[in-house]
């Protein structure tokens, strides 16, 4: 009877303890999460009704050995303490282990990033300045083109020179009557031999430069002067200031193919996509239109492929991305100050950038994801942006008058600029990269020839 | 002469008729807007269409440069009593009729001649035509310091605010904010006129001031990697006008920029007597600035040769270049003749030399005008 009494006894001891641990579990988990109150209880109830049921068979059997089952019951308590708090400790760990994890990866991103990408010199000064008298300062000519051949040509009033920039020899190509000229466009055909010379009379003149010898005139495609030209492969296309634009095949006699339609006054920017299949013309009536070869020729409404209307001003600074086939980046003029990239597929305009000046010429750094773009009147600098951020990389200054064509060397390291104060500069803005390390240009030409080798 | 511009009369009227009958009037405008430079005072349209007519018409762009030369005989004949006002004509003319405004115009050669024909002279020291003449000047030419320099040193356009204001502006656009602010204050202690112009400038600096510290840290931090050489020139710089100005004005500044208020400053009658002695001194300054800058630009921006450079290309890319050398076969027109061509060649090419000779002596002249716009002054020569 004692004995009874004395396990019942204990046996109420052991209840009234758990109780109490019972509504700390409760209230701790009341504050932490209504949502994790049921599964505790579920838990909670499991332990205790194996604990109570192996205390009262232990009780039973060995009621003589006392520290036995003291022991058990310690380590009963401290397993269930141990238990209740790795449970505990579970709930807790989750929420801070993911707020601690992003900034340690943040801090090894931006370590890696800065060594990675180290900022090149750019030098501010023309590495060499030539002379060039007699350069017609008109905004919507386009006197200045580098040939593959490493041979630059630049038209002075009614003369077109030849300069060889492997070995700096100088040559004179044509010099046209007064009636004809002065020359009005240059364009080096693909294959670095050919050039293309349009003429204010609305004639373009095909020369051949390893003979010096003229090989034929494209006459009847224009009505006044031809402004702009541009090649693809054995297509001449040039633009005329009567607003059209027009294919020609210069292997054969009847040389005019096509003829695009559209523009309202003289078409100033012309350029031919890498790929050849969309040609960009920009016009003095402040329109930029985007020709589609297979669009063009089919029975539709409109000719064209896309008429984009932004530029409040006209647009001759064309320049395809070397990196991305349908990106195309354009220039306004003095009204307009703004260079302007398109998705040449949807017409869309992706970006928008005010530059403050009149946008004479663009160019893209065929290395890097850089632009470089001339300007005209107050500055007259030359401005290299960081492509996409259009971040201001460098201002290059030393023309003192609008720096109206560019033409970039085969190798796409110098980029040669002629300005109305008639000089012609050379800079080195694009070649740092390859200075620097001699290894990795290697690496970066080789993927280039493949590009190359596919057109 | 008469019979000359008799005939040049009847050569002009068929041919302006005739583009009358195709054209509207102003249509040059249009065609040829990117070749106009936008002037302060706008422009008019008559002469515009006039000018832009020169670039389809040979006769009429021959006009223009006669037009030009009787202009200047006109300044050299002049015998009333105000020997600027044919100079002023002449430059607005100028500006109209050549509307791209480049080299080839001539306006730099005419500002220079002008702005030395009378800078001695103490009746033309307070007009704000001859100011704005020499402001014109300014505008055009790399070191507008030396200029501003100049005339602060000799008292030209001391009365008119619009010579602060300039002086303000360009210092500003070279980041030179103190001296901008001295500047300024200069104006308004001297009592420019007028004061109401000055003042509101005054504001609209300050007002730009405040806006400045967060872009001031941008641009430091972008541009110092890639302009380190110059930062040391503008360094350089920023200390011959320092030792121009009082260094009393110094705290001043600071003061005012605590603030972050526009304190009108009152100055002793003593300081304004320290102006007077250190009239010398900036002449000085200016003396061995300009020759220094003179030798480093000249060296570097005079053309060269073109046989003197050369580009190589790089063997990389030499490969990448062949391939697309691909011949493309173009049909031969059987009108073409290789002797006729190189006949021509021969006769114009010397023809064509003449004329470049002619041009380059003008372009160099303002190429050099620009470097060093004050080069003729130390000889105090006469006007050519």
């Amino acid at each position: 009877m004692d004995a009874g009494s004395l396990s019942s006894s204990g046996t109420l001891k052991t209840r009234s303890r758990y109780p109490l641990q019972e509504q700390f579990i409760q209230r701790k988990s009341s504050k932490e999460n209504l949502d994790r109150f049921i599964p505790n209880r579920s838990a909670m109830d499991f332990d205790y009704a194996h604990y109570m049921l192996t205390e009262g068979n232990k009780g039973k059997e060995n009621p003589d050995v006392c520290s036995p089952s003291r022991e058990a019951y310690r380590k009963q308590l401290a397993e269930s303490l141990n238990m209740n708090r790795t449970r505990i400790l579970a709930f807790k760990n989750k929420p801070p282990a993911p707020v601690d994890l992003i900034p340690h990866e943040m801090s090894t991103h931006t370590h890696d990033n800065k060594p990675a990408k180290p900022k090149r010199f750019i030098p501010q000064t023309s590495e060499k300045t030539l002379d060039a008298p007699d350069l017609v300062d008109d905004y919507y000519l386009n006197l200045l083109d580098w040939g593959s051949a490493n041979v630059l040509a630049i038209a002075l009033g009614s003369t077109v020179y030849l300069w060889d920039a492997t070995n700096g020899s100088t040559s004179e190509l044509v010099t046209v009557d007064d009636e004809d000229g002065p020359v009005t466009s240059l364009s080096w055909a693909p294959d670095g031999r050919h050039i293309a010379v349009g003429l204010n009379n609305s004639e373009v003149q095909l020369w051949d430069t390893t003979s010096n010898r003229q090989l034929r005139t494209l006459r009847g495609g224009h009505r006044q002067r031809v402004g702009s030209l541009a090649w693809n492969n054995h297509i001449l296309t040039t633009g005329g200031m009567d607003g059209r634009i027009v294919n020609n095949d210069v292997r054969i006699r009847s040389h005019v193919v096509e003829t695009y339609s559209g523009h309202e006054q003289e078409v100033c920017g012309l350029k031919w996509s890498a790929s050849g299949s969309q040609l960009a013309s920009g016009g003095n009536d402040n329109l930029l239109y985007i020709w589609d070869r297979a669009t063009a020729s089919s029975n539709s409404a409109t000719q064209w492929l896309h008429r984009l209307e932004d530029h409040t001003s006209a647009v001759k600074a064309l320049a395809w991305c070397p990196f991305q086939g349908n990106l195309l980046a354009s220039g306004g003029g003095s009204g307009d100050r703004c260079i302007k990239f398109w998705n040449t597929h949807t017409g869309a305009c992706l970006n928008s950038i005010d530059t403050g000046s009149q946008v004479c010429s663009l160019l893209w750094n065929k290395n890097e994801r850089e632009l470089l773009s001339s300007h005209g009147f107050t500055q007259n600098q030359l401005t290299l942006w960081k492509y996409p951020s259009m971040v201001k990389m460098a201002e290059l200054t030393g023309h003192t008058s609008r720096v109206l064509f560019m033409a970039q060397s085969p190798d796409g390291c110098t980029v040669a600029s002629a300005a109305a104060d008639e000089t012609l500069r050379f800079w080195n803005v694009f070649g740092a990269p390859e200075a620097a390390s001699k290894a990795a240009p290697k690496a970066r030409a080789e993927p280039f020839s493949n590009v190359n080798r596919i057109r | 002469m008469a019979e000359a511009e008799m005939e040049k009369i009847t050569t002009i009227d068929p041919e302006t008729e005739f583009l009358a009958s195709k054209r509207k009037n102003g249509n040059e405008w249009e065609t040829f807007k990117e070749n106009v430079r936008p002037l302060k005072r706008g422009r008019n349209v008559n002469l515009l269409n006039h000018a832009l007519n020169s670039h389809t018409d040979n006769q009429l762009k021959k006009s223009l440069v006669q037009q030009r030369s009787k202009l200047i005989q006109a300044i050299q004949e002049y015998q009333g009593d105000d020997p600027l006002l044919p100079w002023i004509q002449c430059i607005k003319w100028v500006q109209e009729a050549f509307p791209p405004g480049g080299d080839s115009s001539g306006l730099v050669v005419i500002y220079e001649q002008c702005v030395r024909a009378f800078w001695h002279s103490e009746r033309y020291k307070d007009d704000l035509r001859y100011l704005k003449v020499w402001l014109e000047y300014a505008d055009n030419c790399f070191d507008a310091d030396v200029i501003y320099a100049f005339l602060d040193a000799n008292g030209i356009g001391k009365p008119h605010s619009i010579f602060y204001i300039s002086y303000a502006l360009h210092l500003e656009s070279k980041n030179k904010f103190k001296a901008a602010n001295q500047m300024l204050e200069l104006g308004i202690s001297r009592n420019a006129q007028p004061i109401e112009k000055l003042k509101a400038a005054y504001r609209q600096f300050f007002a730009r001031s405040m806006a400045r510290p967060i872009a001031i840290d941008d641009s430091v931090e972008k541009l110092a990697p890639t302009r380190s050489f110059g930062t040391v020139l503008a360094k350089g710089e920023n200390r011959a006008p320092l030792s121009i100005l009082n260094s009393n004005r110094d705290p001043s500044a600071k003061n005012d920029r605590t603030r972050a208020a526009p304190l009108s400053i009152y100055k002793d009658s003593a300081d304004t007597g320290d102006t007077d002695p250190h009239k010398p001194d900036p002449s000085h300054s200016w003396h061995t600035l300009g020759a220094r800058a003179d030798r480093n630009k000249e060296n570097n921006a005079i053309p060269g040769k073109w046989k003197s450079y050369k580009v190589p290309q790089r063997p990389g890319t030499r490969v990448g270049g062949a391939t697309p050398s691909a011949f493309i076969p173009v049909f031969v027109d059987e009108e073409c003749q290789d002797s006729q061509s190189k006949k021509a060649e021969g006769c114009k090419s010397s023809s064509l030399k003449i004329r470049q000779e002619d041009d380059k002596e003008l372009k160099r002249e303002t190429e050099l005008l620009r470097k060093n716009p004050l080069r003729n002054f130390p000889q105090n020569s006469l006007p050519r």
